[in-house]
């Protein structure tokens, strides 16, 4: 092995391990800190470190995706969520309640055995990585080739969430 | 690519497309009578779309309309079709009564239980697991929307629980779906199947089988993924209420069976085991936590998780017979579970309430309401010679047959005591001195459709036999 494939297979493992710990730190933060403005932003930053993640796994269009939706249009109905809401901008709002203790050592369990069955599991790595280069036409192709079904009924779902939205959302009769 | 073996979806789609349309350009009525003969009209549009999807599902052939397995147009989907529009229709009879003085909104209503119904009959036939997904989402998104529609507060409560819990729940299943891909790499069912049968797994396999099991559980309101039913069942409007409790629960069973016996079914002793399990604990706390209730619907929803653990035998059981016995079993379950909302929801605009007191007298307020509840519960309960019964017996003789003795004698003991709590309402209503004595009326509509549920109970009770055998000859050869 060459030293600059060394240097990139470096670069490229701290790239995951500096993400993935901002990921993991706002990640908590978002499930604990007490005012949910606060929280929110946690949240935009644990989508962006997720899209880095993407990003190093060579999935662009994914990654571009995650920012459009998540960061761009989610995160931004949620700060628009909170400060029409009456009052809960700056309001300190408990996150956890009694059973959080129970909660924690479920998901730790949870966490453990996903981790082993990961670990343990012998993933096909004998398939060839192969360099996609035109990801965004492949992705086109397949969604209006192989699955045109679920993504003509997607926009079914969008409707009858859409509509029923705003339906419980009307104002009194 | 064959599109006409869509039509039946088809048509569904244009109709709720349709009824969006024509509440948006005659909602603003000069009267109010003119607005509730429109509501009136919705509905019937709603019916004609599905009484013609009925007729599009009996003229459709079998196959694939794709390149893939994402749509499969088999005997097993299209039994599932003629219920699912079966189903659609009955509820939205009992929706036009009961909609008429709650809300003003009635087109939204019909569009997205519209919606709904095409879901089931995507998921039903999906033979790909992004398709399934996608449509039992419809299905999810569309219930959310129906329970909380009437925004009463255990409505809204209802909802914000099924809601939280279904995505939840939706999650898990996407991540086991999305394990099982990375084993199998492929997501067609058919093709995850022949995969399995290869022999090559890895430990990773129970994980997304417990997943994907959990996923499916709370669909089919199985323990322990119950603890949205009670509360949805009880805010929601009645008629959705009756939905959730027959076609949700009927497509959820048969994608179930679909993944399960044509993916999973090589690798059987692995999940055999969880589902006894879950089987006799769904059975168990179903049928014990109805007998305190005082709700009627919540009682009612106790009793469905209990019936949900009787089908349990069937996938356990896995044989064709056990499947021809879960689809007859839902059949006759749904007309019995259809025909006890539509009573509820008849009584409920009167009474205004859902509680069992409410119901003391009810025999002098109204017979034909009462002797409709009497057989629908009967049937229930599983009690000669009512379609029930059929079902049951079916049901559990297949399970002896296939050596699960201890299962149907377990399931047996549960349809005993269910026979006391479905009494007590009886007890209640024929039995107690009547506070008000009014007489409750009804639209002549409902009488037909409840006579017609009383007499498909007794056909079936009696004559079981060409609706087995059609459920029978509906079973896939899938191994």
């Amino acid at each position: 092995m060459n030293i600059d494939a060394i240097c990139s297979l470096v670069l490229s493992n701290m790239a995951f391990f500096v993400l993935a710990a901002i990921g993991i730190v706002c990640g908590v933060l978002v499930v604990t800190v007490r005012n949910l403005v606060h929280a929110v932003l946690f949240l935009a930053v644990f989508l962006l470190s997720v899209a880095g993640l993407f990003i190093t796994l060579e999935a662009e269009f994914l990654a571009i995706i995650q920012v459009f939706i998540f960061v761009g249009a989610i995160v931004v109905l949620f700060m628009f969520l909170i400060m029409l809401t009456y009052k809960v901008s700056d309001m300190a709002v408990p996150q956890g309640n009694r059973l959080k203790g129970a909660a924690i050592v479920v998901a730790g369990v949870l966490f453990c055995l996903i981790f082993y069955i990961m670990k343990a599991m012998k993933w096909n790595e004998a398939a060839p990585v192969v360099t996609i280069t035109d990801d965004v036409a492949r992705i086109g192709r397949l969604l209006l080739g192989q699955y045109v079904l679920p993504f003509e009924l997607v926009s079914f779902v969008l409707l009858a969430a859409l509509i029923g939205a705003i339906v419980i959302a009307r104002k009194g009769e | 690519m064959n599109y006409t073996l869509l039509t039946p979806e088809i048509i569904v789609c244009c109709t709720a497309l349709l009824v969006l349309v024509v509440d948006l350009f005659m909602a603003q009525g000069e009267g109010a009578k003119s607005t509730k003969s429109t509501k009136k009209l919705l509905g019937w549009i709603a019916i004609a779309g599905l009484v013609a999807g009925m007729f599009a599902v009996y003229n459709t052939p079998e196959g694939l309309a794709f390149g893939n397995r994402s749509f499969v147009n088999d005997t097993f989907a299209m039994y599932f079709k003629y219920l699912f529009l079966g189903i659609g229709i009955l509820v939205i009879v009992s929706s036009m009564d009961y909609l008429a003085e709650r809300t003003t909104h009635h087109g939204e209503y019909y569009f997205v239980l519209l919606l709904v119904i095409m879901g089931t009959m995507f998921m039903v036939s999906a033979g790909e697991l992004i398709s399934l997904y996608v449509s039992l989402e419809m299905l999810s998104v569309g219930s959310y929307v129906l329970v909380a529609y009437l925004r009463t507060r255990q409505g809204i409560e209802g909802g914000i629980k099924y809601l939280l819990f279904g995505a939840f729940c939706s999650a898990v299943l996407l991540y086991g779906i999305g394990i099982i891909y990375g084993l199998t790499g492929t997501t067609e069912i058919k093709g995850i199947g022949e995969f399995l049968n290869q022999g090559d797994k890895g430990c990773a396999l129970p994980l997304g089988l417990a997943f994907i099991l959990a996923g499916f559980g709370f669909k089919i309101a199985c323990i322990p993924f119950h603890f949205w039913v009670p509360e949805a069942y009880e805010g929601a409007p009645t008629p959705i209420t009756a939905f959730l409790a027959s076609a949700s629960k009927v497509a959820s069973f048969a994608v179930f069976i679909r993944v399960f016996m044509e993916g999973f079914i090589g690798i059987r002793q692995e999940w055999t085991m969880a589902l006894i399990i879950l089987c006799i604990l769904t059975m168990a706390i179903g049928n014990l936590s109805a007998i305190p209730q005082t709700n009627i619907k919540r009682l009612l929803a106790y009793s469905s998780i209990g019936h949900a653990g009787y089908l349990l035998i069937g996938l356990v059981i896995g044989t064709v017979n056990g499947l021809s016995a879960v689809m007859f079993y839902l059949l006759v379950y749904a007309l019995a579970i259809l025909g006890i909302f539509m009573v509820i929801a008849i009584i409920s605009k009167r009474i205004d309430t859902d509680e069992i007191e409410g119901y003391e007298g009810m025999y002098k307020r109204s017979p034909f309401l009462c002797l409709c509840m009497l057989i629908c519960l009967a049937s229930l309960a599983g009690l000669p010679p009512l379609a029930g019964f059929m079902g049951k017996f079916y049901l559990f003789a297949y399970a002896v047959h296939a050596g699960y003795i201890y299962l149907a004698v377990i399931g047996f003991i549960f349809s005993t005591i269910s026979v006391y709590y479905y009494f007590r309402i009886l007890k209640s209503m024929y039995f107690m001195e009547a506070k008000d004595e009014s007489i409750i009326s009804f639209s002549p509509l409902l009488k037909v459709v409840l006579i017609l549920i009383m007499l498909g109970l007794f056909l079936i009770g009696i004559l079981p036999q060409s609706f087995i055998s059609s459920a029978i000859e509906s079973v896939p050869k899938w191994y």
